[in-house]
């Protein structure tokens, strides 16, 4: 479990791997939200385009990171993670990371105030 | 330097002298790419003898273009292998590669053993496994 407060930037290291002809124009598209039954409800993310995929006959491992900000917009809570690598040929290829991994502690939270009292 | 005789009685056919045992290179290229490959063959004769090697690239082209080979022959020890370093532009469909070998005998090389390889053509990017790991920065 990782905690982040706003202002924190959680960063998703990548690898995927290529083969084939050079290609220009896939994306690393980076969430984070709710991982559910009719899929990913995404609150925060971030984008990166990949560059520089030349040709290779064999597979090529490409590492790329992609920085999502964590700002007001998401609540506090217990939250899921998405990675997809899309717009390239045939279908996006998704990566989910574990359910309720990340924990964003936003604004500054109070509770438990307990109090006695006695003559002094 | 020149080539090593076979000393023995010259038999014509293939794999008299030599065996090609291995064609080693890409499962598939892209059109226009510089394609390496190695070509090993074994000498079968108990003495040492000079061994050539030749190829050409099979794909509806004629005549068959050769596949480059900058050192194309040696001695090679009896017994022994030998790996011959070729390369050729990938066309702009599959190919198949044809090695040929040669031994030295009488002042001529005779052609002695054939193998032939595929190369696919590759035209299209493809990507997989994808792995992920995040920390706070």
């Amino acid at each position: 479990m990782l905690q982040l407060q706003y202002g924190d930037k959680l960063r998703f290291s990548c690898s995927f791997q290529h083969r084939g002809a050079a290609y220009t124009g896939a994306k690393l598209h980076a969430a984070i939200g709710n991982k559910g039954t009719l899929g990913f409800d995404e609150i925060l993310n971030n984008e990166i385009t990949v560059s520089g995929i030349v040709y290779d006959a064999i597979w090529q491992t490409y590492t790329i990171t992609v920085d999502v900000t964590i700002t007001s917009g998401i609540a506090s809570g217990a939250y899921d993670t998405m990675v997809k690598l899309m717009s390239i040929p045939g279908s996006d290829i998704y990566w989910y990371g574990t359910l309720d991994d990340i924990v964003i502690v936003g604004a500054a939270e109070f509770q438990g105030l307990s109090v006695s009292y006695q003559k002094a | 330097m020149e080539p090593i005789r076979v000393a023995g009685p010259i038999v014509t056919g293939k794999g008299t002298y030599t065996e090609i045992t291995g064609i080693y290179g890409p499962a598939s290229a892209g059109a226009g790419t510089r394609v390496d490959i190695t070509a090993r063959i074994k000498n079968l004769y108990s003495g040492e003898i000079g061994i050539m090697v030749g190829g050409a690239l099979e794909y509806g082209v004629s005549p068959w273009p050769a596949i480059n080979f900058p050192t194309y022959w040696a001695n090679v020890a009896g017994g022994a292998s030998i790996d011959f370093a070729g390369y050729f532009t990938m066309p702009s469909s599959g190919v198949t590669l044809h090695i040929y070998s040669y031994y030295y005998g009488g002042d001529s090389w005779y052609f002695d053993d054939e193998r032939v390889s595929g190369i696919s053509m590759v035209s299209e990017a493809e990507f997989g496994n994808l792995m992920v790991t995040y920390a706070r920065v």
